[in-house]
């Protein structure tokens, strides 16, 4: 059923999301200018009228604070809604949690996804098969045996020496000749590859070419390595990131903005003051101090809304709810590398992260599995069989795919009815409470 | 960025700016107001440290990887489960609604009377009691010889490379599917109990996912006792004095109306004083101006309320076997809410008899359930079994 569920975060579409390099921050400087040069005409105006002169200092202190508090809109206003591109809304995607989640400084909590039906033992095997492949046709150099690529870190020890072009092309061929060109197994190829015609031209248009021909491919599916981790852990498969929606980063914007403003009302009130008060004899005063009192005063007003409106609260996460109804409230969830989840949510394109394919935010996360298995044991052997849940993500087939996409969009997207009629077997099969 | 682009930020801004200053100078005022307030708790917690009081303790930060409430999605698949039932005071069959077992071609069997080396197929009816589905939601279905507790279960299919086949279900909320097992009996005749269970990684209500069915079929004519047994087993180390208990109980028919409550709350941490904390305003980056709450995720949960309805013909002790039937129990009389009581040493297993004495005015085609529960002395549930004596001439 609905949530409600209010994003931070706004999608922009295809031709309004852009990215921020040299050119969009020298805009938003000019942009900021512009206000500050008419926040400061605004001034000597007003000061015009008050039968005062309006000093350099102040007018260009005006000007400044003007210049940064519209610089820091304008960059709150790219970070939340012309960072993302939209795609589809209401996407479905399944796969398997690889990596351990974490926070990024926005306060979103990301999640890497290794997209059904593919698990990662097959991955990484399809991995070195694709290396010795590439070795024997001379693509790659010194390529390990394919019993020592079995060695998770000589295999990692390898793929990291390759050049980032080099590995963009491997993941490439993996993910083109390997994975998703399995009879039957390719129905959730969109989320690595473009595809215009899921996509829609205009989204197609609007992203970077990732064909493998191309001269600089740039891949819609993630190939690093989880950000900040011991690398030694990480595991080399073509992922997808997904991320739950925090405010961290809006938090701490606000609270900055709230020392600026707070600077910039002190500023003024200092100048007008001090022009009056002095009646044009410490011109040359005003200014400085006024920047040093709204200095100080900025740095207070921060300091008390950075108490109070803590920006660690906007991370993604489970607030101090406390469980007050059983028939509400239920046992937090956690994902854990190698779980196998159900996602519900947007599917954007990430203009900040070199262009990737996302699910952002994800609405909902159904667990199908819960991996016992240990992330750090490597596959050597098939005659130990891992312990796993029943549901195997290699077997989803697309019809079972589709069948649990329409179950889950008719569920999201609807209100539970007002009651519920049943019969008294069912409802003490379903559990009375 | 292009000049379109370049253009409308220049416009977005300078509309934003007077409502952010404004925004900005307003949550100044609360700020100062807060921090007022909290320097006066501080000083009477400092105050009540003094004397003695202990402080409250703050709750953990959750850990990385936690879903939050208001995302996550909590199934709860479910079936008959006749010990979670017990335990919540409702009286109980044996003869699970959501298990049956029919021939291949779906003609319903009696689960007791099955032949043996035959083919059949158990039917088992998982249902979901929540409002988000119960995705890849695992049944299992075992059998074991006829009995209240016999620890000798055994998966009623494998797969082909002999491992216990496990039937997966997608199940959309507040509804039901069906599990199919195919069961080729043993070679040797015997009479067999079915359980079956079902579990989700991410259960909301792990404790009603087992249900048994222990159903003997007995036939008889008005004034005949009939005789039956079920074997009873002590698991633990040490002795055990058991009690059983007899009851008539049958689930009614009818239907129950549950009616859907709603409750809404802002996602977002409580903070001290938090009715002046929600007067701060933000100016939302996506567009408005909203109080703190306003600005929170907000986490609308469902529930159906009217659950108290099944109390009514469904409790338990409210079924005892009148008179004029007589029921034993390892020769001890159970009817009219008395029970019998035995003890078994470590690990021994025991043939309980039962013996019924059907009325001799009793019409012929009527139904008698007679439900058999085992208790060990602390309470717990052992197990059961349930007869129907079908009066035939």
């Amino acid at each position: 059923m609905p949530r409600n569920l209010p994003q931070y975060t706004k999608c922009a579409a295809p031709g309004g999301a852009y990215a921020i390099d040299g050119l969009s921050v020298a805009g938003m400087l000019f942009a900021g200018a512009i206000v500050g040069a008419i926040g400061g005409s605004v001034y000597v105006i007003v000061m015009s009228l008050l039968g005062q002169i309006a000093t350099a200092g102040c007018v260009v202190g005006v000007g400044v604070y003007l210049l940064l508090i519209a610089g820091l809109l304008e960059f709150k206003d790219w970070f939340y809604n012309h960072r993302l591109m939209c795609i589809l809304h209401d996407q479905c995607a399944c796969g398997t949690v690889v990596g351990q989640p974490h926070d990024g400084t926005d306060g979103d909590r990301k999640f890497e996804i290794l997209i059904a039906p593919f698990d990662v033992p097959e991955t990484e095997q399809l991995l070195i098969q694709t290396l010795v492949e590439m070795g024997t046709a001379g693509t790659l150099v010194n390529v390990p045996d394919a019993v020592d690529l079995q060695n998770r870190q000589v295999r990692f020890g390898y793929f990291r020496g390759l050049s980032a072009a080099d590995q963009i092309k491997v993941y490439l061929n993996l993910v083109d000749n390997h994975l998703f060109n399995q009879p039957g197994r390719g129905y959730l190829r969109f989320l690595y590859r473009r595809d215009q015609m899921i996509m829609g031209a205009a989204a197609f248009a609007a992203s970077p070419d990732d064909a493998i021909t191309a001269s600089n491919p740039n891949p819609m599916f993630r190939v690093n390595a989880q950000e900040g981790n011991d690398p030694e852990e990480n595991v080399l498969v073509p992922y997808m990131h997904c991320e739950l929606e925090g405010n961290r980063l809006a938090r701490w914007l606000d609270n900055v903005l709230v020392g600026l403003i707070a600077g910039f009302a002190a500023f003024t009130a200092f100048c007008v003051l001090c022009e009056v008060i002095t009646m044009g004899a410490l011109d040359f005063l005003c200014g400085w101090g006024g920047a040093a009192v709204s200095a100080l005063i900025a740095f207070l007003a921060w300091l008390l809304s950075h108490l109070l409106n803590n920006p660690d609260d906007g991370v993604a996460g489970s607030p101090d709810v406390d469980v007050e109804d059983p028939d509400f409230d239920t046992p937090p969830s956690v994902a854990r590398h190698g779980d196998v989840a159900y996602l519900f949510g947007d599917w954007v394109m990430d203009e900040e992260h070199n262009k990737y394919f996302e699910i952002h935010p994800i609405k909902a996360w159904y667990l199908l599995c819960q991996s016992e298995r240990n992330p750090d044991d490597w596959e050597l052997t098939e005659e130990i069989p891992a312990k796993e849940c029943a549901f195997d993500v290699s077997k989803l087939t697309e019809e079972d795919f589709q069948r649990i996409c329409k179950i889950v969009q008719a569920v999201e997207n609807t209100d539970p009815d007002d009651k519920f009629t049943t019969t008294i077997s069912h409802a003490l099969s379903k559990g009375p409470r | 960025m292009n000049l379109q682009n370049f253009l409308r930020m220049l416009v977005r801004v300078l509309v934003a700016l007077p409502q952010e200053i404004a925004v900005a100078l307003w949550r100044l005022v609360i700020i100062f107001l807060l921090l007022l307030l909290l320097l006066l708790r501080a000083l009477l917690e400092l105050i009540k440290r003094l004397v003695g009081k202990r402080c409250e303790k703050r709750n953990e930060r959750e850990k990385c990887g936690e879903i939050p409430p208001n995302v996550k999605r909590k199934p709860d698949p479910c079936l008959y489960d006749q010990f979670y039932l017990l335990s919540l005071g409702y009286a109980v069959t044996w003869d699970n609604p959501d298990i049956w077992i029919t021939l291949p071609d779906g003609t319903p069997v009696n689960s007791y009377d099955l032949l043996a080396d035959t083919d059949y197929l158990v039917n088992a009816q998982i249902h979901d009691a929540s409002f988000d589905p119960a995705l890849a939601t695992e049944v299992r279905c075992l059998y074991r010889p006829w009995s209240f507790n016999s620890p000798d279960r055994v998966p009623v299919e494998l797969n082909p490379d002999g491992t216990e086949r496990i039937v997966i279900l997608h199940i959309p909320p507040w509804s039901q599917e069906i599990a199919q097992f195919h069961w080729h009996t043993p070679k040797t005749l015997g009479h067999f109990c079915l359980q079956v269970e079902c579990y989700h990684p991410d259960d909301k209500n792990p404790n009603n996912n087992l249900g048994q069915e222990n159903t003997q079929v007995v036939g008889g004519n008005a004034g005949q006792m009939i005789h039956a047994e079920a074997l009873l087993f002590n698991r633990v180390e040490t002795a055990r004095r058991i009690r059983i208990e007899a009851d008539q109980y049958r689930i009614p028919e009818g239907k129950i109306e549950l009616k859907l409550a709603t409750r809404t709350l802002p996602l977002r941490n409580k903070a001290p004083f938090d009715a002046i904390y929600n007067l701060l305003l933000r100016r939302d980056a996506r567009g408005g101006i909203k109080t703190q709450n306003g600005y929170a995720p907000v986490w609308i949960s469902y529930a159906y309320r009217g659950w108290e309805q099944l109390r009514e013909g469904n409790s338990r002790g409210k079924f005892p076997i009148r008179a004029p039937w007589q029921l034993k129990v390892n020769g001890e009389d159970v009817a009219e809410g008395q029970t019998a009581e035995l003890t078994l040493e470590p690990k021994q297993q025991m043939k309980i008899p039962i013996d019924a004495q059907i009325p001799a005015a009793t019409a012929v085609g009527t139904r008698q359930s007679l439900n058999f529960t085992a208790y060990a002395e602390n309470g717990k549930i052992l197990g059961g079994v349930t007869l129907e004596v079908e009066v035939r001439t």
